[in-house]
């Protein structure tokens, strides 16, 4: 907690200058203060968490759970299968040179107006971290802890769940927080380039509006949605991994 | 009972090699050897003479290209499972609890037996700390740890790889009192690595030295002490004139 005290005081410190900077250059529709976005938030909340924040919230979470559900299925095929590994490997890095954004506008096109657009931006985007780092946590194994599980006559799948499993829990953790973040990221994305309702969509709306505190309200919101979930992992790590948290005593 | 089942490992034969063709790097030849039941024997040798590819063997790791292994006089093909083997570092696993590194063994073989556990755990003078992370442990109590996972495999064959090496001193001198205290109670049979010619010589019946790589055979010396050994007795004149004479024949090896 110390720590982020200092964090806290910095913001603080931030916000107030923006304020007053804001406030000098008197052009709201451009850089609205940091209180006219409050207000803003205050004014929208009942349209901004009633009927976008649950639309962006069901991408973010079908997107991630998906993702998760993929990006573990690969990290354990191709951890199991040198083939496999040999050929999707090299594709899952060259896929991240991919601007994403610049692909976003074709999935619209595919998938039109519907969720679905938005979704396959956030599986795109999340998929990576989580495929890489479950596989890297795979291949971390102790190599002798494995072979002193086949002398005591443990099988593949005994194999698996105690020893392969737990030692890739760590990084697969890893690559969740980052995941979650960009999970809103590639959500907001999504709605900002074709949605008909959505965080993203709504501040998107607010901007052709020359609304700028309207163009910053969800957006608050976007990211408190990404430090919660971000929250949320790190409570599930700490819960998985109950003999790490002894390290940091 | 025929002599066969007084042995509790038997080499016939063995040949083994690492590789193929023109890589290939034969650590074994025809290497004969066995060990009667309820002994402690030590293999002594240089670092990467083969010792532990010996063990790799007994344990079933590896497979012989020709011979035979026998275990409690029988012949056997797939000797995983069969034997309690005790690595170099303990291994133990950072995520479990040392109840549940202990209890490991049982897992795997689909039984559970919390009350030998438990009594182990006491015996072994591990109470107290069943519900600690290893990384909570001293070097020499995670060896135990390690020691008793070996013990539950319920196997009367322990193997034991270095498994002092990585202590300090004095808490080694504690291990080896305590390991034979341990053996002497359990009544298996002990087969142990070491490259420390004073730790076989108080520890074991008998040595066995490695002399070349490949292995086609393995000199053995009887320790001429009676059990129970304290320290002292590896002051005595035969003792160290034995130990002299390993010691001497270690170095013109070396040179």
């Amino acid at each position: 907690m110390r720590n982020s005290i200092s964090s806290f005081i910095f913001i603080f410190i931030l916000l107030t200058i923006w304020e007053i900077g804001a406030r000098m250059v008197d052009k709201s529709f451009i850089l609205p203060t940091p209180t006219d976005i409050v207000w803003t938030l205050w004014e929208l909340k009942e349209a901004l968490l009633l009927h976008h924040l649950p639309i962006t919230l069901s991408v973010v979470a079908i997107g991630l759970s998906i993702s998760i559900v993929l990006g573990i299925s690969l990290a354990i095929s191709m951890n199991l299968f040198k083939s496999l590994e040999k050929m999707f490997y090299p594709i899952l890095i060259t896929s991240q040179t991919i601007p994403i954004i610049a692909l976003a506008p074709i999935f619209v096109l595919w998938f039109g107006y519907s969720i679905w657009s938005k979704v396959v931006v956030t599986i795109i985007i999340t998929f990576f971290p989580i495929t890489v780092s479950t596989f890297d946590g795979f291949r971390s194994t102790n190599y002798q802890l494995k072979e002193l599980l086949q002398s005591m006559g443990a099988n593949k799948r005994q194999i698996f769940f105690k020893l392969e499993v737990p030692s890739a829990l760590p990084s697969f953790f890893s690559g969740m927080k980052v995941a979650v973040p960009m999970s809103v990221i590639g959500a907001a994305i999504g709605e900002w380039l074709g949605a008909q309702a959505g965080l993203g969509y709504f501040s998107r709306r607010m901007m052709t509006q020359f609304d700028g505190a309207g163009v910053f309200a969800p957006i608050v919101i976007l990211s408190l949605i990404g430090i919660l979930l971000f929250a949320i992992v790190v409570f599930l790590e700490k819960l998985f991994m109950k003999w790490r948290a002894y390290d940091e005593k | 009972m025929s002599q066969e089942n007084k042995t509790a490992l038997k080499f016939d034969e063995v040949s083994f090699q690492y590789g193929r063709g023109h890589d290939a790097r034969p650590i074994l030849n025809k290497l004969t050897f066995s060990i009667p039941k309820g002994e402690f024997v030590s293999i002594v040798g240089a670092s990467g003479s083969g010792k532990s590819t010996i063990f790799r063997l007994i344990v079933g790791l590896e497979q012989p290209n020709e011979g035979d292994i026998y275990l409690n006089g029988r012949m056997e093909q797939s000797r995983l499972g069969k034997v309690g083997y005790m690595p170099q570092q303990d291994l133990l696993m950072p995520w479990r609890t040392i109840r549940q590194n202990a209890q490991l063994v049982h897992e795997i073989k689909r039984k559970r037996d919390d009350k030998q556990v438990q009594t182990l755990l006491k015996e072994f003078g591990l109470e107290g700390y069943e519900d600690k992370y290893p990384h909570e442990l001293s070097g020499g109590m995670k060896q135990r740890v390690s020691f008793l996972r070996a013990t539950l495999s319920g196997s009367d064959i322990l193997l034991l790889d270095e498994p002092f090496s990585a202590l300090d001193a004095m808490t080694k001198m504690h291990m080896q009192e305590w390991l034979l205290e341990q053996w002497e109670k359990q009544q298996s049979t002990i087969l142990f690595i070491t490259h420390d010619i004073s730790e076989a010589l108080f520890l074991s019946d008998r040595i066995y030295i490695v002399k070349e790589t490949p292995i086609t055979s393995l000199r053995s010396i009887e320790v001429p002490l009676n059990r129970p050994r304290t320290r002292n007795d590896l002051d005595k004149r035969e003792v160290i004139l034995l130990k002299n004479q390993l010691i001497e024949q270690f170095r013109t090896r070396m040179s």
